[in-house]
């Protein structure tokens, strides 16, 4: 990814804030990680934060800085897993669509997310939902994503 | 996870206390659809595929 990451704000240890700057003006992002019931997993979510101070994790902001704001993305989750290097961070679209956009981007940018994580994915086998290996190739929908530090 | 656990067990101290320092959350609805997602998952070994 060669754009360079928003200006993060951590906001205690497990919130991170920044602003997606476009067209449509300055724009309050939040990733937020949050621990899941099985142990060692946590979920990586993000939102807009509305001028109210709630949080919108549906919205489209279409501030043509998809690139950018991922690459925010990558460096937060880089950031938790090296203070905490067995975490297992899991992420999920918030609707079919942005999974498969979650799926392009860590397609394209595969190689360069190897380097310092270890990707996979779920898929569904039966109405079982299965870790594999993501595979940059493969041309059914994922259901998540699980990001690991490598060690 | 019903199949296959994760192999973390020595290293979930310290993720303990991570997890009580982040059970908070802003995104109530994903957390429950991942925890519902992951109920019965079936999840690899970490050290297997950092070995791999």
């Amino acid at each position: 990814m060669t754009v360079s990451p928003y200006k993060i704000k951590a906001v205690g240890n497990a919130r991170y804030e920044f602003i997606s700057c476009g067209p449509k003006g300055e724009v309050k992002k939040i990733v937020e990680i949050s621990a899941l019931k099985p142990a060692g997993l946590f979920n990586v979510a993000f939102g807009d934060i509305r001028s109210d101070g709630t949080i919108d994790d549906m919205a489209v902001t279409n501030n043509n800085d998809l690139v950018k704001v991922f690459a925010t993305v990558i460096e937060i989750i880089g950031d938790f897993l090296l203070s905490n290097p067995f975490a297992i961070l899991f992420f999920q679209g918030s609707s079919e669509q942005r999974t498969t956009i979650y799926h392009y981007i860590l397609r394209r940018y595969h190689k360069l997310f190897s380097e310092k994580f270890i990707i996979t994915a779920m898929v569904k086998v039966g109405e079982i939902a299965t870790e594999m290996s993501f595979d940059p190739y493969y041309r059914e929908a994922y259901l998540a994503f699980l990001v690991r530090r490598k060690l | 996870m019903s199949a296959k656990k994760n192999d973390n067990s020595g290293r979930l101290a310290s993720l303990g206390i991570v997890k009580k320092k982040i059970n908070h959350t802003s995104f109530p609805k994903k957390i429950e659809r991942a925890n519902k997602l992951l109920e019965k998952a079936v999840l690899l070994k970490t050290k297997e595929i950092q070995t791999n």
